[in-house]
């Protein structure tokens, strides 16, 4: 068994080379449930700074398998190596790099629209993140009333976004649009 | 009492599981765990149950060698246990063996009030072991006590396969982990004959060692790093133990998941593989089953905690596990 700080980001999240998005995506959920401060599985085999340090490298291990771009480079790398790398067919499996045009004002309808652009629906960010799925759609159909205090609704849009890998200007922008919405109900 | 009650009657999802799976050769299971009430002895005698269905010819043994009840869970009343063997009141072990009304099924039930068994000498211990693999069955199925004491390890490790009950509750997982920790240095110290690397084991054991050896995975690395030959036929004794876990009385989804984190932790602490074959659901028809003497797979054989049941068969037998992935499309975790 390779020690964990040698190991390459697959061994990290314990996934194939081959994983699709869809796997690295449970991995890095399941991964984080584990290691967590209150995680059953690990409490009592691993003190709190040692459980930190694992949750850092998961994290490092998920920034750069989660993201198409990021990912094609390491597995390249890997390749160069001689480590086994995921081999070409699996690009398929991936979410296609999201490249659009952003408008100035970002409504629910821009995030959808990038969000199907990435190729994930709406259950899945739900089943990622366990963000109720009322509360995606509803930042889907500049639905205001129907989501939580700002602070929430800043916290999803963070999550939505690593998961369709959208810039932060997109949060950004969606969080005036969303301040606006309340204050007009107001 | 037994009744009968659906044997030989599988369901179109137990058909499923069980196609193409053939085994030619004796294999001997071992469940344990560690902890009191983990299930061991429910999953001991249902698995033997659900294999005898199947046609197979199993015998289950209890080696909780003290605290025996497996024969409650099968509604049979033995009358020789392995206390007149190894009191030498019988020789033949074969005379020992209880028939079960259910066909293919044998029970050799463990000593019930005679202290002196509950620890049997070494010497004992591995005799015992050796007549029970010769009889002949073509699964052999042992229920072990609660604890790490070493008649348990040496049960365990004596098995094919090794399987941990866990319960999703703390007492329980701290407990598994003593079991496998305890059970992987036993059985590393087997593998090690130099005095030097068996001296190593027995001070990695104690937490606080000058090495700075915290974990087994940390063992094997220095071993490894150390002696070249001897590490390698170390690093092959620890691929070679590798447990498989069960977690019971599931209720929820993260009860689920927790497998899949126990087989995580294992990789990232021991540095060993250990499968995860499937869980238990909580189900009243468990303790019907019990409270009626008879198994759940007879009793309730439609049952969710029956369907578990069978799936973590259908894992043993092909030697798979669970995966995430179908867990969570099936179950929408």
């Amino acid at each position: 068994m390779t020690p964990m700080e040698k190991q390459n980001y697959y061994e990290t999240l314990e996934l194939s080379p081959k994983a699709t998005w869809k796997e690295i995506q449970m991995a890095y959920e399941l991964a984080k449930k584990t290691y967590a401060g209150d995680g059953l599985a690990s409490y009592s085999l691993f003190d709190e700074g040692e459980r930190d340090n694992i949750l850092d490298r998961i994290e490092e291990a998920y920034h750069v398998l989660s993201d198409p771009k990021k990912k094609s480079k390491y597995d390249a790398a890997l390749a160069a190596s001689g480590t086994d790398s995921a081999s070409a067919s699996e690009a398929a499996s991936l979410p296609p790099s999201v490249e659009v045009p952003i408008p100035e004002q970002i409504t629910g309808e821009v995030i959808k629209a990038l969000r199907q652009k990435s190729g994930v629906s709406l259950e899945e960010i739900a089943e990622t993140t366990r963000i109720n799925i009322n509360y995606l759609e509803s930042i889907e159909m500049d639905r205001f009333d129907f989501l939580p205090a700002e602070v929430y609704v800043y916290g999803y849009l963070r999550q939505i976004a690593r998961i369709i890998h959208c810039a932060d200007k997109v949060v950004e922008g969606y969080m005036q649009v969303y301040r606006t919405g309340r204050q007009l109900k107001k | 009492m037994l009744n009968g009650n659906g044997i030989g009657r599988h369901t179109p999802v137990y058909r499923d599981l069980f196609e193409e799976i053939e085994i030619s050769r004796k294999e001997v299971w071992a469940v344990g765990g560690g902890k009191g009430g983990t299930g061991k002895s429910f999953i001991s005698a249902n698995l033997g149950v659900s294999l005898s269905k199947m046609g197979k010819r199993v015998l289950l043994v209890d080696a909780d060698l003290g605290c025996a009840n497996l024969h409650t869970f099968l509604g049979v009343d033995p009358v020789m246990t392995l206390s007149d063997f190894i009191q030498g009141k019988v020789s033949d072990l074969e005379k020992v063996l209880t028939k079960t009304s259910i066909p293919n099924l044998y029970l050799l039930s463990g000593a019930r009030d005679y202290l002196e068994i509950t620890n049997p000498k070494h010497i004992q211990k591995v005799g015992l072991i050796q007549r029970i693999q010769k009889l002949q069955f073509e699964h052999i199925i042992l229920d072990l006590g609660a604890g790490t004491a070493f008649t348990n390890l040496d049960f365990f490790l004596s098995a094919d396969v090794g399987i941990l009950s866990v319960l999703p509750e703390p007492t329980s997982i701290e407990n598994a982990y003593r079991f496998i920790k305890s059970a992987f240095y036993r059985h590393f110290q087997k593998w090690a004959q130099e005095p030097l690397i068996r001296k190593m084991i027995t001070n990695a054991m104690h937490e606080k060692n000058e090495r700075g050896i915290q974990t087994p995975n940390d063992l094997i690395n220095h071993i490894a790093s150390m002696e070249g030959a001897v590490g390698k036929k170390l690093q092959k004794a620890v691929l070679s133990f590798s447990p498989r876990v069960i977690v019971n009385q599931v209720r929820s989804r993260d009860d689920i998941t927790l497998g899949f984190s126990i087989r995580s932790s294992c990789s990232k602490y021991f540095g060993i593989k250990v499968d995860y074959v499937g869980y238990i659901e909580y189900d009243d028809h468990v303790w019907q089953a019990c409270k009626k003497k008879n198994p759940l797979v007879i009793e309730s054989p439609y049952s969710s905690s029956a369907r578990c049941i069978d799936r973590v068969l259908s894992n043993l037998m092909k030697k798979d596990e669970l995966k995430l992935e179908s867990v969570i499309r099936t179950l929408g975790v």
